[in-house]
């Protein structure tokens, strides 16, 4: 545009284009989760648009289907913005050409390219390349996971190769990074976007003002100059001089160093310095002697100087061992937690286990000594004497553990040299985790005391690290299983980052072995850790893949794993379709797996019970964790899950208005409870408050009262005031208050609690509305009506836009209107609403009467003898005293209404 | 019927209540320029910014306010709190970053939108959406605007919002926002004229590179 437009014709030429491909997709999206989500599927060419994997300054890339092939692509969509001297035709058919011969390259570590072209988008010319899916990372997010030199030198390697391949048929990179290199999740190695920095001048612009960060300027500059990144690219590059193959092996060289080093050979604070300090050579000094002579010479200014090709390079790298010493990561500090556990318990390194087969005592305390002089722990301990007192017992089972490992370290010895070396590196893996769990509890933190038999009972079964003779493996199983159950105690404990690195180093040392179905392992635990984060979406993928890969590799076991989660994954982001699709996925893959999984049976269940709660479909909830409960009694289930299945399920009962059944599997958890050999205090408190709650439904008041006290004594002195758990504990005893009669109290009671609600979950939160519930139920038994009013009514609006309609939550708050207008003695609107809530209730359980129901119909009936309808009232009382018999209430509430019932006859 | 829910506020009415319908087309009305909004300010992630303002837009139980579109106008209000509070989040997230390993990392610092431009909080900035020569440079110009200005210059001529509505939006009086809108015309223009100037040299000298010949 000329120089002198006014500004509003620049925002009428510069304004957004309101459709384009990007915009349809995110449109997609919105639909699928506000609308009614039949937007019609987003199509590229042939290829239909299945979400988007990454956008940055080169363009946006997508996951697509290509529906004549079958099969999921990456399609990377560019701007095409020609140059204004160029004529378009002419422009586009020399893009064209330059991007067919990208599709020539086929080798195992170069991303494939299966179509370039143009397509309208909206309007607009733009340029696409469909490639090759790698589904992973690329090799700069990969580096910052600090892996070791063996795996460094193996991704190298391949990308060595697949740059050699290409410059056989006479095409450069001209681009090579870190970034440009994919990790795929399987362990494969490939490098991306070959020549794309040639296509379009637009690109190269982008190259230079989008991807520059860190020593540079830092702004991003409309400068028009040949392509490229500064930082990797090649002095005559950056002169715009000619290229040959030599300048990638420049860009391949400066990557490795930054692998290696931690930083890149040259920096400076502007384009002119750093071709200058690239022109002067580099001057390396440290590491592994081999590897900075193969730098130095890959690094050189002059072309020539170089290795002659690739293949050069490549014999170089693998010349030098893979045990040479690491640098990078003693020098930058980035030693990941397990080596840090190693020095604490005073363990040799995995290689240097058994030299020349001289047994070597065992490790004695396990870092014990840490924990003791633990001055955060002895305050904790201090201050709550409930956690003092069960103390000991968790004290005294890591003792037990660490006992346990010293001694099979010991028989051991007695083994042949390279059996004892398995054992002790998988005792040694058990041992790491003992002492983080030692680290984590010295740390004093409340939440992790309270959850320590949780914690305890998640370390490596020592059991796993029985010599394997069938094992030809470098990592013998055992090793690895341990590293996962270490990972899975620190990701209960809520140190996720630590237990992914845990997950990350073992992967790392699996992949070079090629021991696929462990890293498939490796892998479901990462998605694992990645769902506790929320990272749902990051996890999804992942366990997808393990999936897809596990059915083409015939690896049953695996991809019965990643399905189980699967569901778990679409339960919690609200796609039961999806949920429910996995499930069925699963329950194949688990009945073909040998031997059996029971475990996994239940956790399937339990899923799917929980993704069919989520759907508001609370019967078929019921039928599946009634399913998992049955697997769960099965012997060798473990207890924990046992429990955790029985809990579900009773908590389920009671929605569904059976409270006897409910409060009779608390009587058999409590059972399974005393026979456990520790509990978690949390997991106590929540079990006594779902009893306490059985308890109420049945009317039981007495009974129900003394059980929340009991549960909020529990709460407050295992959890502390200030714990979510212990205000709603404490909200709980409140409306047991209320139904007792100690209205008062129980207002006084509630105050605070949902004060503390309030401010730790934040105020739309379901539990703080089930909360304002009891506040107002109190009030309708203080007699103040209408405050309780007012805020059931904003209840009400509040659940019926949360759950729908017809949700069976809804219907008890129509009740609660209903027993308000009664008792101000608005007799037909108490009608109205009573009759509402037994419609919704039988919306919600057709074809059967649920206890609520039930109490609807006996207060219909307190209202049709004050209108004088005998018939009527006595018709409901009975279907009403039928139900509450059947579900065993209390005694002394089903004499009540019988009462009511006979003096109807008397009349 | 005459009072069949089209009006937005209606829409927005009836999506609150459930009806998905209404949901809908209030994401095709609507999401077009909320997604143009966050593009032009942040290198990834508009579509998810665009879930968050729909997805508080449906929670948001609060009156939709005055003005001749109250819809639009909730809708850039809330879009522009979820974007100052995404970049919050990427500054005090790159300051921990920056600071890792330090004693004191010092208060984490939060975003000025009255002084604060895109350009200066050193995120990289997608160019994807611009298909448009003119589309780039205005927006590379407009990134070097205070981030309130841009977003008003932005609703006044691409939305045509009046400078209540505006004002309302940015949560600024309204005579600061016709100021504003007036001074940061100029201050654009410059900045425009400049960018153009370079350009056109860079394209001069890139014609005479290419004319050497590159492999």
């Amino acid at each position: 545009m000329a120089t002198g437009s006014s500004v509003g014709d620049w925002f009428e030429q510069g304004r957004p284009s309101p459709r384009s491909l990007e915009i349809d997709q995110v449109l997609g999206s919105l639909s699928a989760r506000f609308g009614v989500g039949d937007a019609p599927p987003v199509k590229l060419g042939r290829y239909r648009v299945a979400g988007r994997i990454g956008a940055g300054g080169l363009g946006l890339v997508y996951r697509a289907y290509d529906p004549s092939l079958a099969r999921f692509v990456a399609i990377k969509v560019l701007k095409a913005a020609q140059r204004p001297t160029d004529d378009p035709a002419v422009h586009e058919s020399r893009l064209l050409r330059e991007a067919q011969v990208l599709a020539r390259i086929r080798h195992p570590h170069v991303v494939e390219v299966f179509d370039v072209g143009f397509f309208d988008d909206h309007g607009a010319t733009r340029f696409f390349v469909a490639m090759e899916l790698v589904e992973g990372t690329d090799l700069r997010h990969w580096l910052t996971q600090a892996p070791g030199w063996a795996a460094i030198r193996k991704a190298f390697v391949a990308a060595a190769q697949g740059l050699h391949a290409a410059h056989q048929q006479g095409l450069l990179h001209r681009d090579f990074k870190p970034s440009n290199v994919l990790m795929g999740k399987e362990g494969a190695i490939k490098v991306a976007d070959f020549g794309l920095a040639a296509v379009t001048e637009e690109l190269r612009a982008e190259l230079e003002t989008g991807t520059l960060s860190g020593g540079l300027d830092g702004v991003a500059t409309p400068s028009w100059r040949p392509g490229g990144t500064p930082h990797y690219m090649s002095p005559e590059q950056q002169r715009g001089e000619p290229l040959t193959p030599a300048s990638d092996q420049y860009g391949f060289c400066v990557s490795l160093h930054e692998a290696v080093y931690g930083h890149r050979p040259f920096d400076a604070q502007d384009r002119a310095s750093l071709l200058a300090a690239k022109e002067a050579g580099p001057n390396l000094v440290g590491g592994n002697r081999a590897l900075r002579q193969l730098l130095t010479r890959g690094l050189q200014p002059e072309p020539t100087d170089r290795f002659p090709d690739m293949d050069a390079v490549h014999r170089a790298l693998e010349a030098i061992a893979v045990r040479a010493r690491p640098w990078r990561w003693v020098a930058a500090g980035a030693t990941v937690v397990t080596v840090g556990a190693v020095a604490a318990i005073g363990l040799s390194s995995p290689e240097a286990v058994v030299p020349g087969g001289i047994c070597e005592s065992a490790p004695q305390s396990f870092g014990r000594d840490a924990q003791e002089d633990s001055p955060a722990l002895t305050q904790t301990l201090t201050d709550s004497p409930t956690l003092a007192s069960t103390w000991p017992a968790l004290s005294e089972a890591l003792d037990g553990y660490g006992h346990e490992l010293n001694e099979r370290w010991d028989r051991a010895c007695a083994l042949p040299s390279w059996q004892g070396n398995q054992v002790r590196r998988c005792l040694q893996r058990c041992g790491e985790g003992l002492v983080e769990l030692r680290q984590l509890l010295a740390t004093g933190q409340r939440e992790t005391l309270v959850q320590g038999w949780s914690l305890i009972r998640a370390l490596p079964e020592v059991d796993i690290c029985v010599p394997d003779p069938a094992s030809g493996d470098a990592t013998p199983q055992g090793e690895w299983l341990a590293v996962i159950s270490r990972a899975r105690m620190l990701g209960t404990a809520g140190h996720t980052t630590q237990a992914r690195a845990a997950l990350e180093a073992m992967r790392e040392e699996l992949v070079t072995q090629d021991l696929s179905h462990a890293v498939r392992r490796i892998d479901i635990e990462m998605a694992e850790q990645l769902m506790i984060e929320g990272r749902w979406k990051d996890a999804r993928e992942g366990l997808e893949a393990c999936y897809f890969g596990a059915v083409a590799e015939g690896d049953n076991t695996a991809a019965a794993r990643a399905a189980v989660r699967l569901v778990a994954q679409g339960s919690r982001t609200g796609n039961v379709d999806s949920a429910l699709a996995w499930g069925r996925t699963s329950r194949t893959r688990l009945e073909r797996m040998q031997p059996r999984n029971l475990d996994l049976f239940v956790v399937l269940e339990h899923n799917l019970a929980v993704t069919h709660l989520a759907a508001g479909d609370l019967t078929k909830a019921l039928t599946r964790i009634a399913e998992a409960e049955r697997w769960a009694r099965e012997p060798g289930v473990s207890a924990d899950l046992r429990a955790g299945a029985m809990q579900v399920h009773a908590e389920l009962l009671l929605h569904a208005g059976r409270p006897a059944e409910s409060l009779r599997l608390h009587g058999q958890l409590l059972e399974i409870r005393r026979q456990l050999p520790g509990h978690d205090l949390s997991t106590v408190v929540v079990e006594s408050q779902s009893r306490a709650n059985a308890l109420a439904t049945l009317h039981d008041e007495a009974g129900a009262l003394a059980a929340y006290q009991d549960t909020h004594a529990r709460a407050v002195a295992a959890l502390g005031a200030d714990h979510p758990q212990t205000a709603s504990a404490c909200i709980a005893l409140a409306r047991a208050q209320g139904d007792a009669g100690q209205t008062a109290q129980g207002q006084q009671v509630l105050a605070p609690c949902l004060r503390q609600l309030e401010s730790s979950l934040g105020e739309g939160h379901p539990h703080v509305l089930v909360a304002h519930g009891i506040r107002a139920r109190l009030a309708r038994q203080a007699g103040q009506f209408d405050a309780a009013y007012e805020e059931f009514i904003a209840i009400l609006v509040g659940f019926e836009q949360a759950f729908g309609e017809s949700h069976y939550a809804v219907a008890d708050i129509l009740g609660e209107l209903g027993r308000i207008h009664a008792a101000r003695g608005e007799n037909e609107l108490a009608r109205a609403r009573f009759e509402r809530a037994l419609e919704v209730q039988r919306a919600a359980f057709p074809g059967q009467m649920h206890l609520e129901a039930a109490e609807a119909l006996a207060q219909l009936a307190t209202l049709d003898i004050a209108d004088g309808d005998v018939d009527s009232a006595q018709q409901r009382l009975d279907q009403a005293l039928a139900v509450f018999q059947q579900q065993r209430l209390h005694p002394d509430y089903i004499a009540r209404w019988t009462a009511i019932r006979d003096g109807l006859e008397r009349e | 019927m005459t009072d069949e829910p089209t009006s937005d506020s209606m829409l927005v009415q009836a999506w609150r209540g459930g009806d998905k319908a209404a949901g809908e087309r209030l994401v095709v009305r609507h999401g077009p320029r909320l997604y143009n909004f966050f593009a032009g300010k942040v290198a990834e992630g508009a579509d998810q910014l665009c879930q968050r303002t729909f997805s508080q837009c449906l929670t948001d139980s609060g009156e939709l306010g005055d003005g001749p579109e109250p819809v639009r106008q909730a809708l850039f209000r809330i879009a522009r709190v979820v974007l100052l509070d995404h970049l919050n989040r990427l500054t005090q997230q790159r300051q921990r970053n920056q600071h890792a390993g330090r004693q004191h990392p010092g208060e984490p610092r939060t975003i000025d939108p009255e002084a604060d431009a895109i350009a200066d909080l050193g995120e990289p900035v997608s160019e994807v959406v611009a298909s448009r020569q003119q589309q780039r440079q205005l927006q590379q110009a407009l990134r070097q605007l205070p981030l309130d200005t841009q977003i008003a210059l932005e609703l006044h001529y691409w939305e045509g919002l009046s400078p209540d509505a505006i004002a309302d939006i940015v949560q600024a009086p309204v005579a600061r926002v016709r100021q504003g809108i007036e001074q940061s015309r100029r201050r654009l223009r410059t900045l425009l004229d400049a960018q153009q100037a370079q350009e056109d040299r860079t394209i001069d000298a890139l014609a005479t590179e290419d004319g050497r010949g590159s492999s």
